[in-house]
C-alpha cells in the first residue's frame, strides 16, 4: 500500500513530538566527545564504593562540583535497556520506578554511576565511574528509630517513627504529642516482626506498651522488688517472654571540649516479664552487686547475654567503669536459670562492650566497644566490632569512623546491620547501612537516603535506637492512643524468686556522693 | 450623596484608628519586645514547613510565623498589629451592617474588637489567635454572602478550613454560620445547612485525627494554639477575657435579630446600606469618640508596665546594653528571678557586682545568680548566656542544647550554637545552625558572616571574642556541677586566674550562701584584678568576719573606707536597740542599710526567710 507523503510526514511530526516530550523512560543519548577527568565526583552523600540492597530507595546525591550543566547515566553492564540518564542541576533525584527495576533486575552486578559537567567555555567531561555492588539478597522493607533532640535532660517533642527504606515514605508510629509530650523510648521488636513490639512511655501515662498484632496492653514493670520499671529491652524469640534491665541511671557532663556527656548506672540488674502470665522474674546470678545490662536473647532462646560492669563505688573513677560479656542458660519454659558464663572479657584490655546483638543465624554477636562506660553513642572511641560466637574471636569491624559508631541491629536475613553514627557533624547521630557477607565481612557502609540529598544539612533531630522489620507497623492509632490514655496493668513479681540472694533488685543501692 | 459621606467618614475612622494603634503598638507596646519575648522565625525549609502541615491549625501558624518575623523591626509590627485589628474590625462591621445595617453598627462591630484589645495588650498572648479570628471572620462573612448553592461548597470546603485553622476556631466559624442560619435564614434550606454546619464539625475532626493525623480528640476538636504557650515562659491561659472574645459575635448575631424583630419590629436586613440622611456621619463621629475612648481606657489599664519592663531587660541584657538595664532596674516592681539574674548580669558588666549586688533584692539568694540548678527550659537559654560570658563553653553548649528541646528553631539558642560550636572548633556542627539561619530572611546575614569562619576557620583566629573564650575555656576536664556552680568556678579560674568575671561571680555566690568565710579564702585571687578600691561587699565581709574572728582575719592588705566602718557602727547601733523587736529592726535599718551585706544575712537571705524555689517533681523513671 502506498503512503502519502503527508503521512510520512504527520507520522515523523508524531514520533518527534513524543520522543521531544522527554519521557523519563525513553532513552536519551549519551554524552560522544568528553574529557575524562582522573578522579572520582565529589557526591554527598557519600554513595561510592558500598553494597547496596536490590529494593533501596534511590541513593539521591548532591554533585559537589561547580559546572553549569550536569548529566548523570546510571546503569549495570549487564543490561543497558534500563540504563537512567538524567540532565540535571547539582541535586540529583532518581526517579524511583526506573531505579526499583534496574535494581530488582541486576541483582549481584555491578552499579555504575557516570556523572558528565560542562564547564562555561569548556566541552564536556566525566569524572570516574561511581561503582556500588546490587547485592543479591533484599533488606527488610521498614526501619524503625526514635527521633530526639540533641539535648539531654529536658525533652519535649518526641516520636517513634517507621520508615519504609524501599521509598522515602515516613509516618509515625507515636507520637508524645497526643500524650502530654511525656517520654518514650527503648522501642523493640521480636525478631523483626512488626506485630509483636513494645516500647517505654514515661511520665505522664508511663508504662510499658506491648503490642502483639492488634492488640495492645499497657503494663507498670516496676513492683517492689525491683528498682525501676524495666529499661532496655530484648525479647524472647517465643514472642512471649522479654528481658529487661532495670537501672538506676545518672548523667553528667564533661567541660572539655571534646568530650561530651557521660551517662552512668548506678545500680542495674536483668529481669525477664512474661507477658502471658503477668510476671517478672530474676535470679541472683543476674541480680548482683555488679551492673548487669543490656540483655540480648541466643536466637535459639536458650542464652540470655548481657554486659556486666564493676559494682559502683567511690573509689573507682568514672573511665575505669568497664563492662564485659557474659552470658547465662535460662530455660523459660521451666524458669531455670544456669549459671553465668563469660563471653569477653574486655576490660582485660582496657575496652568496655555494650549492645550485644546476636545476628539471626547465630554466627555473629555484634556489639559497640569503647573506651569505658556503655552509653556508647556520646563516646568518640566507641566502634563497631564483630564476635565470631564459633571462634570466639572478635575484630573490629572497617564500617567505623573517627566520630561514634553505636547502636546496631541485624536485618531478618542476617545480611545487614543498620547503625547510628556521628561521623557527619560529631553531632547528629545519622543511620548506616551495612552488608555483611556470610564469611563476616563488612561493606562500606551508605547513608539512608533520603528525597532530597540536603536534608541531613539543616535536620538537627537525632536518629536512635534503628530497628530492622519486616513489614510496617499496621496497628491503629487509634488503639495505641487508647491504651496509652488507659488503665495499667500491674506486672507482679514471682513469688519463687529467692529475694534474699538478690543484691540489687530488693534494694536500692543509694550510691554515696560522688 | 449621604452614603458617600457616610462610606468617606467611616473610611476616615478606619484610618484613624488604625495610625492611632500603629502609633501605640510602636511608642507604647513596643512589638519588638513582643518579638522578643517569642522569638518567632520562618524558615524557607522543607523539614520546617512540613512540621505546620502535619496538624490541623498548622497552616495558619507556618503563615503567622511569616508575619511575625518581621515584628523583629519595631514599626512593621506595629503596622502588622495595627492592620490586623482594624482588619477585624472592618470584616465585623461589613457581618454587622449585612445583618442589620443601624446607626450604631460601628460600636457594635467595636465590642469584639474592644476585647482583642485587652488580650492582645499582654505580652504573652499568640499573635496566630489574632490572625486566625481574622480568617474566621472573613470566612464567616464569605459565607453570609453566599447563596445556596455557594453555601453547600463552601461547607463542603471547610474541612480545608479545618485544616488551616484547627479545631477551636473551626468551632467558632460552625456556631457563627449555625446562628446565622437559626436566626436569619429564611428559607427552610436553613434547617439543612445548620444540620450540615453540625455535622462538618462532629465529623471532620474524628475522621481526620483517625485517617490522617496523629492528634488526640481533644487536640482534633478545640486546639486553638499548640501547648508550648501554655508552659513557661509563656504561660497563656484560657482566661475569661479570651471566652468573651470568641463568644462576644456568637452572642451579638441573636442580640441583633431579637432586637429588630421584637424590639424594633423590623425583619433583619430591613435597610440594608439605607439612606439614613445627616445623622448617619454625625452618629459615626459620636461613635468614634465613644470608640476611642472606650480603646484608650482598655489599652490604657490592661497595658502591664511592670511585665514590659521585664521583658525589657531581657532585651537589654540579650543585647548587651548593660547600663540600660541597671536604669530599668531602678523601676521594676516586685520580684522575678531572671529579671533578677538578669540584673546581676548588668552589675558585673557595669563593675558594680560587688559593690551594689544587695541594691538589688537577692531574695533567692544563689538562685538568682545562677539560674540552672534546676533545669527547665525557659531559664535554659539565658544560663547558657552566663556559662558563654564566663568562659564556660562547655556548659554554655549543653545548656543551649537543653534549650533548644523546647524552641526548636529559636534563633537565639541556634546562634548560641552556632557560637559554641565555633569556639570548640566544630565546625560541621557549627554548619548546621549557619544552613538553618541562612534559610531565615531576618538572620540570614548573621548567618552569612558566621559561615565564613566555616568555611575558612582562620577567620577564627582573628576574631577577638573567639579567640578569647577559646583562651578562656577548660582545657583539663571534669564535671560540670549545676548543684554548686561555685566548684566550677573555682575549676575556671585555676585555668585562667585572669578570669574576672568568674573570680567575681565566686565572691558574690559565697556571699549570696552567706558563706563569709569562703569569700576571704577566695580573696588570694584579689590582687590579680588591680581594683581601684576594694569593693564595698568585700569591706563589709571583712568587717563582719573579723568582729566575729579578730585574729582569723588580716585586714592590713584591704583598705576599709572609715566611711564602712562608720555605717557598720550605725547599724549595729540601730540592732541593739531593737534587738528584741526583729520587726522594727529591719524596718529601720532598711531604708538605709538595705543595699548591705549585713542587712542581707539578717533579713534577706533564703537561710533566713526560708524561701525556695517551687519545683516540679520529675519522674526517676526516665529510661
Amino acid at each position: 500500500m502506498k503512503i502519502s507523503i503527508n503521512t510520512k510526514i504527520s507520522f515523523l511530526i508524531g514520533i518527534f513530538f513524543i520522543y521531544s516530550l522527554g519521557l523519563p523512560f525513553c532513552a536519551k543519548p549519551s554524552i560522544k566527545g568528553y574529557l575524562e577527568i582522573d578522579r572520582l565526583p565529589n557526591i554527598a552523600p557519600d554513595y561510592i564504593g558500598s553494597v547496596i540492597p536490590p529494593n533501596i530507595a534511590p541513593l539521591n546525591f548532591k554533585i559537589k562540583e561547580r559546572a553549569a550543566n550536569y548529566y548523570v547515566e546510571i546503569y549495570t553492564r549487564k543490561s543497558n535497556r534500563q540504563r537512567i540518564r538524567l540532565r540535571t542541576d547539582q541535586i540529583v533525584k532518581i526517579p524511583q520506578r526506573s531505579w526499583r527495576r534496574l535494581l530488582s533486575q541486576n541483582r549481584g552486578e555491578e552499579l555504575l554511576i557516570d556523572i558528565y559537567f560542562k564547564a562555561p567555555d569548556l566541552g564536556w567531561q566525566k569524572f570516574h565511574t561511581i561503582r556500588n555492588y546490587i547485592a543479591k539478597q533484599k533488606i527488610d522493607s521498614h526501619l524503625v528509630y526514635r527521633l530526639i533532640n540533641p539535648g539531654y535532660i529536658l525533652w519535649w517533642e518526641m516520636g517513634i517513627y517507621q520508615r519504609n527504606i524501599e521509598n522515602f515514605d515516613e509516618s509515625p508510629i507515636f507520637t508524645n504529642r497526643v500524650t502530654k509530650h511525656n517520654c518514650m523510648n527503648c522501642h523493640s521488636f521480636c525478631q523483626h516482626n512488626p506485630e509483636i513490639m513494645l516500647f517505654h512511655l514515661r511520665g505522664d501515662y508511663g508504662g510499658t506498651m506491648i503490642v502483639k498484632g492488634n492488640q495492645a496492653q499497657k503494663v507498670n514493670t516496676k513492683t517492689d522488688y525491683t528498682m525501676s520499671a524495666g529499661v532496655y529491652p530484648a525479647w524472647h524469640p517465643d514472642g512471649r517472654h522479654v528481658a529487661f534491665s532495670v537501672n538506676r541511671i545518672s548523667q553528667s557532663f564533661h567541660a572539655r571540649k571534646d568530650a561530651s556527656i557521660y551517662v552512668r548506672d548506678n545500680v542495674s540488674d536483668l529481669v525477664v516479664y512474661d507477658t502471658e502470665t503477668n510476671i517478672l522474674t530474676t535470679s541472683p546470678e543476674v541480680s548482683t552487686k555488679r551492673l548487669e545490662n543490656l540483655p540480648e536473647w541466643s536466637p535459639d532462646g536458650k542464652y540470655l547475654y548481657f554486659c556486666s560492669g564493676p559494682e559502683v563505688t567511690q573509689e573507682t573513677k568514672y573511665n575505669e567503669y568497664r563492662y564485659d560479656l557474659m552470658r547465662i542458660p535460662y530455660n523459660v519454659e521451666t524458669n531455670q536459670w544456669g549459671k553465668v558464663e563469660p563471653v569477653l572479657i574486655a576490660n582485660k584490655q582496657g575496652k568496655s562492650v555494650s549492645f550485644p546483638k546476636i545476628s539471626p543465624d547465630g554466627k555473629y554477636l555484634l556489639f559497640t566497644m569503647s573506651d569505658y562506660g556503655y552509653f556508647a553513642i556520646h563516646f568518640n572511641s566507641s566502634d563497631l566490632c564483630l564476635l565470631d560466637l564459633t571462634t570466639g574471636a572478635y575484630r573490629q569491624l572497617p564500617v567505623n569512623s573517627p566520630s561514634s559508631e553505636s547502636y546496631h541491629s541485624w536485618s531478618s536475613n542476617g545480611r545487614w546491620f543498620v547503625f547510628a553514627s556521628k561521623r557527619q557533624d560529631g553531632l547528629c547521630s545519622r543511620l548506616y547501612i551495612s552488608y555483611l557477607d556470610p564469611a563476616g565481612n563488612a561493606a562500606k557502609p551508605f547513608l539512608l537516603p533520603q528525597k532530597d540529598p540536603e536534608f541531613y544539612d539543616t535536620f538537627i533531630m537525632n536518629y536512635n535506637v534503628p530497628e530492622l522489620i519486616t513489614g510496617s507497623v499496621d496497628i491503629s492509632r487509634s488503639k495505641l492512643l487508647k491504651t496509652a490514655l488507659g488503665g495499667l496493668l500491674q506486672a507482679k513479681f514471682d513469688p519463687e524468686v529467692d529475694v534474699d540472694g538478690l543484691s540489687g533488685a530488693t534494694k536500692i543501692v543509694k550510691p554515696k556522693e560522688q | 450623596m449621604e452614603s458617600r459621606a457616610r462610606n468617606y467618614v467611616l473610611s476616615l475612622i478606619f484610618f484613624v484608628s488604625f495610625l492611632v494603634l500603629t502609633l501605640y503598638y510602636h511608642f507604647v507596646f513596643q512589638t519588638q519586645l513582643y518579638y522578643h519575648f517569642h522569638q518567632p522565625i520562618f524558615l524557607f525549609n522543607h523539614t520546617f514547613i512540613h512540621e505546620f502541615l502535619s496538624y490541623p491549625g498548622g497552616v495558619l501558624e507556618l503563615a503567622t510565623q511569616f508575619l511575625f518575623q518581621f515584628y523583629y523591626y519595631n514599626f512593621v509590627g506595629a503596622l502588622i498589629t495595627a492592620l490586623l485589628i482594624v482588619g477585624i474590625w472592618v470584616m465585623l462591621y461589613r457581618i454587622v451592617e449585612k445583618l442589620r445595617s443601624s446607626e450604631i453598627s460601628l460600636l457594635l462591630s467595636f465590642l469584639p474588637v474592644f476585647l482583642l484589645l485587652f488580650l492582645q495588650n499582654h505580652y504573652n498572648f499568640p499573635l496566630v489567635i489574632t490572625f486566625k479570628y481574622l480568617c474566621a471572620v472573613a470566612f464567616f462573612y464569605l459565607y453570609l454572602k453566599a447563596g445556596e448553592r455557594a453555601k453547600v461548597i463552601l461547607i463542603i470546603s471547610s474541612v480545608l478550613f479545618y485544616y488551616f485553622v484547627g479545631g477551636w476556631i473551626y468551632l467558632f466559624w460552625v456556631v457563627l454560620g449555625l446562628l446565622y442560619e437559626l436566626f436569619y435564614g429564611e428559607s427552610p434550606s436553613r434547617y439543612y445547612f445548620s444540620g450540615m454546619l453540625v455535622g462538618f464539625y462532629l465529623l471532620c475532626p474524628l475522621i481526620l485525627s483517625r485517617a490522617l493525623f496523629f492528634i488526640g480528640i481533644t487536640e482534633a476538636y478545640l486546639y486553638i494554639v499548640p501547648s508550648s504557650a501554655f508552659f513557661q515562659p509563656f504561660m497563656f491561659r484560657l482566661s475569661l477575657f479570651l471566652y468573651l472574645f470568641f463568644s462576644a459575635l456568637p452572642i451579638l448575631l441573636p442580640v441583633i435579630f431579637i432586637f429588630d424583630r421584637y424590639i424594633i419590629g423590623k425583619p433583619a436586613n430591613a435597610i440594608p446600606g439605607g439612606s439614613r440622611g445627616i445623622i448617619g456621619p454625625i452618629s459615626m463621629v459620636g461613635q468614634s469618640l465613644l470608640i476611642l475612648i472606650t480603646g484608650y481606657l482598655v489599652l490604657r489599664y490592661s497595658f502591664d508596665e511592670n511585665e514590659q519592663r521585664q521583658i525589657r531587660i531581657d532585651y537589654l541584657t540579650y543585647q548587651g546594653r548593660w547600663s540600660e538595664v541597671i536604669e530599668q532596674a531602678q523601676s521594676i516592681k516586685g520580684y522575678e528571678r531572671l529579671t533578677n539574674f538578669n540584673i546581676n548580669r548588668a552589675l558585673y558588666h557595669t563593675g558594680q557586682l560587688l559593690d551594689n549586688l544587695f541594691a538589688i533584692r537577692q531574695v533567692l539568694g544563689t538562685d538568682g545568680l545562677f539560674i540552672n540548678k534546676v533545669i527547665a527550659s525557659q531559664i535554659a537559654l539565658p544560663a547558657s548566656e552566663l556559662y558563654l560570658e564566663l568562659g564556660h563553653i562547655k556548659a554554655a553548649e549543653a545548656l543551649a542544647f537543653e534549650a533548644q528541646t523546647k524552641f526548636r528553631y529559636d534563633p537565639r539558642i541556634l546562634k548560641q550554637l552556632c557560637l559554641t560550636s565555633l569556639i570548640n572548633e566544630k565546625y560541621a556542627a557549627a554548619q548546621k545552625f549557619t544552613a538553618l539561619l541562612s534559610a531565615s530572611l531576618i538572620h540570614r546575614s548573621w548567618a552569612k558572616h558566621y559561615q565564613a569562619y566555616i568555611d575558612d576557620p582562620y577567620l577564627c583566629l582573628t576574631d577577638d571574642f573567639m579567640q578569647f573564650k577559646r583562651a578562656q575555656q577548660p582545657q583539663t576536664d571534669f564535671f560540670i556541677n549545676d548543684e554548686h556552680p561555685d566548684y566550677d568556678l573555682v575549676q575556671l579560674l585555676k585555668e585562667d586566674p585572669d578570669n574576672r568575671m568568674a573570680f567575681e561571680y565566686l565572691i558574690a555566690y559565697n556571699l549570696l550562701e552567706c558563706k563569709l568565710k569562703n569569700v576571704y579564702k577566695h580573696l588570694d585571687k584579689y590582687k590579680n584584678f588591680n581594683y581601684p578600691h576594694t569593693p564595698r561587699h568585700i569591706q563589709e565581709t571583712l568587717i563582719l568576719l573579723e568582729l566575729r574572728d579578730p585574729k582569723g582575719i588580716d585586714l592590713r592588705q584591704y583598705n576599709i573606707s572609715s566611711e564602712t566602718i562608720e555605717r557598720f557602727s550605725k547599724f549595729n547601733t540601730i540592732l541593739m536597740e531593737n534587738i528584741s523587736d526583729r520587726k522594727q529592726a529591719q524596718s529601720l535599718l532598711a531604708s538605709e542599710f538595705g543595699n548591705t551585706l549585713w542587712y542581707y544575712v539578717r533579713y534577706v537571705t533564703p537561710l533566713v526567710t526560708n524561701l525556695e524555689l517551687k519545683v516540679r517533681k520529675i519522674d526517676e523513671d526516665l529510661y
